[in-house]
């Protein structure tokens, strides 16, 4: 959506001005830390102003007053908010041994209030369950969307055509969860074929939350092939190639195929972060063991430092994701470059409300 | 100046009715927007929100007995009862009530909060425009519904902090979007002469930057509002929106979510509700976006 | 291009592969399905309904609680020897009961445990031995402790109980008081005894900060095998358990995780899951029309009941200058106390017993523990055992709620301005959400509004009763049905919301006293006044009494619901389908 616009606006800021692919990358990173500072600074903000003592939610009940100062103390829950954040950042050592931490640069927020486990080993423990499904889900999307683009930028117009364009729309503007709890009544509790319940042990059971996940960026990329096909096809050297008589088929797959997926790529790319997240609510339908569903039962039961860990954990997971993405393609193909500018500008409009 | 207006609109409806699915878009959100307003005629508040317990879960299209204002009659439930045995129909018709406040609130909030900063950020440029991009760029850095679940989550669910986690949200676009575009309007030659004039930077920016750079805006916040739509239904649906019995789509969702075997209808009915509602959404804001602007025309 | 697509396409289809190859094997592997994640394995540090049905199969205690709420001897030999006022224990330990591990249980690994569960940093389970003291061994298999009270006479100024940091440093301080709930206690899971040997070589390679989570040693009829975080834990066999009477055939439990409660519904009716607990009454109706065993608890698990927060200016009894009135006198005058009232007729709980949704009819109105003072007159006060609770409409009069409100000033009738806290995700909102619309209807203003909190909150809040936060609170409680009372030590259930947890200082006295008195009408009596104070701070309107319903497969047997709910699961068998 606009967010893909615009970084791809700022980022080309600096490609038409620089040469060097290194400056590029090291520009990049530089750039990349005080975005990353300001996300943990304002997700430790929500967690500190948000109410409710954890001291005292740890402790029994009958415990007093003083208890509870003591262990807030112990805790380092006593100290002003710049050294709590310094902490969160750079580790706590504290009075006794429970509660430290080396802090999110070792990637130690300590342990859960809930279960006593460090709060980033069950995230690195669950984030390949999430990387799996996210996989799987990227490659559904690829997988049917490249294809109905094609078909449907080739018999533009026709009754095909209008069917996938308006697939791609519903698919667009279908909320995710509810897609998923659809997909769970129709193929576990009435057709009983797929089980109900998502686990990355059995790969059949994954196949529903994948679709579920998938079927927002595959409806995007769809409208991406399709337009961008289109574009491409009213081109000079097409009709060059159209004019040479060279058959329509490997007019279509030779020559128009081929630059019409590179600003495609591009978007599946930036839609890897946005499948990260998607996972959330997929994940949470599907009792699926990942990172989503960490982070939503951390809210429910406040276990803060799993909030804390798995919010900023997928924030800076997504930022990289962009980051690595963006290198990965100016440095494979600088091609990429000019064209990305250009198509965005004019085609970002097409990715507009895929965003969830 | 105002046949002058009336002329572009009339020059934009006509290419905006070319895209005949962005016209049934535009048919489908009066449809709703007519239902949301005549919502009380149709089905009382109290009504559905309060409960009929020895009706719950009855079918799509029956009859039964129900009691409504202290007094007992009977009822047509078209889409069924839910488990309080509230009628689903008249909760989907209220919700689109809230669901159209959120959007529209949102938006506005980020469109007008957002549109300052960007609007000051390009127009002054320098330090204050670094401060405000940087900012932006950090709340861009964190994805959308992981920024409002964060928010809620610190906050404490309310219909209040739901539509400030919303707004702050999608907040970033607006700045950046208004921003881009003042700079590209800021050396016009209208812009110099208002300048030359004496007029105030305020004055300049209001009447003659702002107007300028609407079109992106307005095509953004369409689409914006399908996007604060799903994300205050995902947000309910993860018990951090609205509380019930309240009736908005996405708590209806989970509600209903236990009963997928025993009650469906009470699952299928509110999520097309939030479906229609969306595509109807983008399907305006394509065809703003084509009718907007020219240089698209196929 | 094509190439590209076709492998991408057969990188999608894999799974599908994969997945019709299916595992099928001779031994008996039972699955439990749960709400949610266990927490830790071990018994000290959390318990919740997960863990609990887990830790009870893992460990054993000295005294073993039996379904019907007898306790007998487990490691222990025999009961134990109670001497000198019932204030000091000797318990024989029996030999030769070997931990998952193959050490050997004796007196060290019970002292160990004791100390731990008492005084780690993290332990929730103090309460179990905050009056014991002096705790020895007396051989290898016999050990004894002395039950007590802190007594700040006996101590130096400044010095407190919270100081003390292990037994022996308790001995010169406390002073000899019997607690008859001590027995009770040690049958509870935070008594588990663990293996000593393997703590300390755990403390030295650094292990143990994992205990019960990716290992744990206990000397139960199952041993822990694996756990696959967020998906299940399972457990396996102990062929050498040293109780031979078990019935169980099962070599593996399998918990398995599946939080939403549609889908472990489906997954039971599936066949994927074989027990299930806490079903919800609507999908027990689904599972019997559809071939599954419900399993109900043997009373009523507890009762539901709306409370009053009498520090509350609109609902309380307050002073003039806003303090509240805690003498227990009420004034029938106060319009807090009609608004009171007013809530008190317009409710009606059989609402709640028939909806489908809450209780689809498996569990009844109850009238019983309603203090009539607050309330003003009312017919059949006393109420009614549990067990005589009938399907009616409790105290129901909506004519002399809407007469009683009337009489009220516009200022106490504004909509919303009651504040109602309640769990949030549970049923207790549902019934919350009953009451409310009940207060509407029979009213006419829409008065309370519900807020939803996580149970930590709840339990804050029910003890502070700050009147800016609450007013009423939907919660749930144990009973002891045969002499009308909650507050009772004897409980089984360590929850912070059960009524044991509920602090005043009038109420806790009348607490110690009943716990250092012998079963018997005197204890029954200080434990029916710590109620009564306890009522002045929240008189509640009772609401329902409910069934826990849990469900199995037709062919699994011996399962056991103890008291508080969980499974007892040492028993459990697949009876295999004889063909």
């Amino acid at each position: 959506m606009g967010t893909a616009e615009l970084r791809c606006r700022a980022y080309s800021h600096y490609m038409q001005k620089k040469d060097s692919m290194l400056k590029y990358i090291i520009r990049r990173l530089i750039h990349l830390v005080p975005v990353l500072l300001g996300v943990t600074l304002i997700v430790f903000t929500l967690t500190y102003i948000s109410p409710g003592n954890p001291a005292r939610m740890m402790l029994p009940q009958d415990s007093t007053d003083e208890q509870v100062a003591e262990l807030e103390k112990a805790m380092g829950l006593d100290e002003p908010f710049v050294m709590q954040y310094f902490h969160f950042l750079f580790g706590y050592d504290g009075p006794g041994d429970s509660f430290d931490y080396k802090g999110l640069w070792a990637l130690d927020l300590g342990r859960s209030y809930v279960s006593n486990r460090p709060v980033f080993g069950t995230i690195l423990e669950r984030f390949p369950n999430t990387m799996l499904l996210t996989f799987l889900a990227l490659v559904l999307s690829i997988v049917i969307s490249i294809p109905f683009g094609i078909i449907s930028a080739t018999r533009q117009y026709t009754k095909t055509d209008m069917a996938v364009t308006i697939a791609a729309l519903i698919g667009i503007s279908m909320p995710a969860f509810w897609l998923g709890m659809m997909l769970i009544w129709v193929f576990s509790v009435n057709l009983r074929w797929f089980p109900s319940l998502a686990n990355p042990a059995n790969l059949k059971s994954i196949i529903l939350p994948a679709l579920t996940l998938a079927a927002m960026n595959t409806a995007v990329q769809t409208r991406m092939t399709r337009s961008s096909m289109l574009e491409v096809v009213r081109q000079d050297y097409i009709r060059t190639a159209r004019a040479k008589g060279v058959d329509e088929r490997n007019v279509i797959y030779r020559h128009a195929l081929r630059n019409a997926l590179i600003p495609v790529v591009t978007v599946i790319g930036l839609q890897v972060g946005q499948l990260l997240v998607g996972a959330v609510l997929t994940e949470t339908v599907f009792s699926y063991p990942g990172i989503g569903t960490i982070m939503v039962d951390a809210i429910q039961r406040k276990d803060t430092p799993q909030i804390l860990a798995s919010v900023v954990f997928v924030a800076l997971v997504f930022a990289l994701v962009n980051l690595g993405v963006d290198i990965l393609y100016a440095f494979i193909d600088p091609r990429i470059k000019a064209q990305y500018i250009g198509v965005v500008r004019k085609k970002g409009g097409l990715l507009n409300g895929a965003k969830i | 100046m105002e046949q002058k207006y009336k002329g572009e609109f009339a020059e934009f409806w006509k290419r905006y009715r070319r895209n005949r699915l962005a016209v049934v878009g535009l048919a489908l959100i009066g449809l709703y927007v007519i239902l949301a307003l005549g919502a009380d005629l149709l089905y009382s508040y109290d009504f559905i929100t309060g409960n009929q317990i020895p009706n719950a879960f009855s079918g799509i299209a029956s009859f039964a007995e129900v009691e409504d204002g202290g007094t007992v009659r009977r009822h047509l439930y078209l889409l069924g009862a839910d488990n309080f045995g509230r009628d689903v129909a008249g909760r989907i018709i209220h919700g689109a009530r809230v669901s159209l406040i959120i959007g529209f609130v949102t938006v506005a909030f980020a469109v007008v909060i957002g549109g300052s900063l960007g609007a000051v950020a390009g127009y002054y440029g320098r330090r204050l425009e670094t401060v405000i991009m940087r900012g932006a760029d950090i709340l861009l850095a964190i994805p959308n519904i992981l920024f409002a679940l964060a928010i809620v989550a610190a906050l404490g669910p309310s219909f209040r902090n739901l539509l400030l986690a919303i707004g702050i949200t999608s907040l970033p676009v607006y700045v950046r979007l208004v921003r881009a575009s003042v700079m590209t309007v800021k050396d016009q030659e209208y812009v110099e002469a208002a300048r030359a004039q004496g007029a105030s930077d305020f004055r300049i920016i209001l009447i003659h930057i702002i107007p300028n750079c609407m079109a992106p805006v307005i095509v953004q916040a369409t689409l914006g509002i399908a996007q604060s739509i799903l994300s205050a239904a995902s947000l309910s649906f993860l018990g951090l929106g609205i509380q019930p019995p309240s009736p908005e789509w996405g708590n209806m969702l989970s509600e209903a979510r236990s009963y997928i075997i025993s009650a469906p209808h009470t699952l299928i009915f509110p999520g097309l509700a939030i479906m229609t509602v969306i595509l109807a959404y983008n399907l305006i804001g394509d065809g703003l976006r084509d009718a907007l602007d020219p240089k698209l025309k196929r | 291009m094509r190439k590209l697509i076709a492998a991408l396409m057969v990188l999608a289809l894999a799974p599908l592969a994969f997945a019709a190859g299916t595992q099928d094997s001779q031994t008996v592997d039972i699955i439990i399905g749960q709400g949610t994640d266990p927490v830790i394995l071990d018994p000290p540090m959390y318990s919740d309904t997960p863990t609990h049905n887990l830790n009870l199969v893992i460990y054993n205690r000295l005294f073993d609680l039996t379904k019907d709420g007898k306790i007998v001897p487990d490691l222990a030999v025999d009961m134990p020897t109670i001497e000198e006022n019932g204030t000091k224990y000797t318990i024989k330990i029996r030999q030769g009961i070997k931990f998952h591990n193959g050490n050997g249980l004796n007196a060290d690994d019970v002292l160990f445990s004791f100390n731990r569960s008492a005084f780690h940093e993290k332990s929730q389970m103090k309460s179990i031995y905050a009056m014991m003291f002096d705790v020895k061994k007396i051989d290898d298999y016999t050990i004894s402790f002395r039950t007590g009270k802190f007594d700040p006479t006996k101590a130096p100024a400044g010095k407190s109980d919270a100081e003390l940091k292990t037994f022996a440093d308790r001995a010169p301080y406390y002073k000899p008081v019997s607690f008859g709930s001590q027995l009770n206690q040690l049958t509870w899971l935070g008594a588990s005894i663990v293996d000593k040997e393997t703590f300390e070589k755990a403390e030295q390679d650094g292990t143990l900060k994992d205990y019960g989570l990716t290992w744990a040693v206990g000397t139960g009829p199952f041993k822990f095998d694996s756990w696959n975080l967020g998906d299940s834990v399972t457990l396996i066999r102990n062929r050498d358990y040293f109780d031979t009477s078990i019935t169980s055939n099962a070599e593996k439990l399998t918990f398995k995780t599946i939080k939403d409660p549609s889908a472990l519904k489906t997954a039971f009716l599936n066949k994927e899951v074989d027990l299930i607990m806490s079903v919800v009454p609507l999908d027990a109706r689904e599972i019997e029309k559809q071939g599954g065993k419900i399993l109900s608890t043997d009373g009523y698990f507890g009762y539901h009941y709306l409370g009053f927060n009498m520090k509350s200016p609109r609902v309380g009894q307050v002073n003039s200058d806003g303090s509240p009135v805690t003498d227990g006198n009420y004034d029938l005058d106060q319009d807090s106390t009609k608004l009171r009232m007013a809530i008190l007729y317009s409710v009606n709980p059989s609402d709640i017993v028939n909806s489908p949704d809450i209780m689809d009819k498996r569990g009844i109105v109850t009238l019983q523990y309603v203090e009539t003072l607050p309330f003003g007159h009312i017919d059949n006060s006393a109420g009614t055992r549990i067990a005589e609770g009938n399907t009616t409409t409790g105290y129901y009069n909506p004519a002399k709620a809407k007469q009683l409100f009337d009489s009220l000033p516009a200022s106490m009738k504004q909509p919303g301005s009651i504040k109602c806290t309640a769990l949030s995700g549970s049923v207790y909102v549902k019934e919350a959400l009953v009451v409310k619309d009940q207060v509407k209807k029979t009213l006419g203003v829409d008065l309370i509004e519900i807020e939803q909190v996580a149970l930590s909150e709840l339990a804050t809040r029910r003890r502070n009763t700050d009147p800016k936060v609450w007013d009423l609170l939907v919660n749930w409680t144990q009973t002891d049905d045969a002499y009308y009372i909650f507050v009772a030590f004897d409980g089984f259930n360590t929850s912070l919301l059960h009524d044991t947890k509920f602090y005043s200082a009038e109420a806790q006295k009348y607490i110690d006293r009943g716990n250092s008195l012998p079963n018997g009408p005197e204890r029954n009596l200080a434990y029916q006044n710590a109620q009564k104070e306890i009522l002045k701070v929240m008189p509640r309107l009772p609401l329902v009494a409910m069934l826990g319903i849990s469900a199995s497969q037709t062919n699994i047997e011996g399962v056991e619901i103890s008291p508080s709910g969980s499974f007892r699961l040492r028993n459990v068998a697949r009876v295999q389908a004889s063909k």
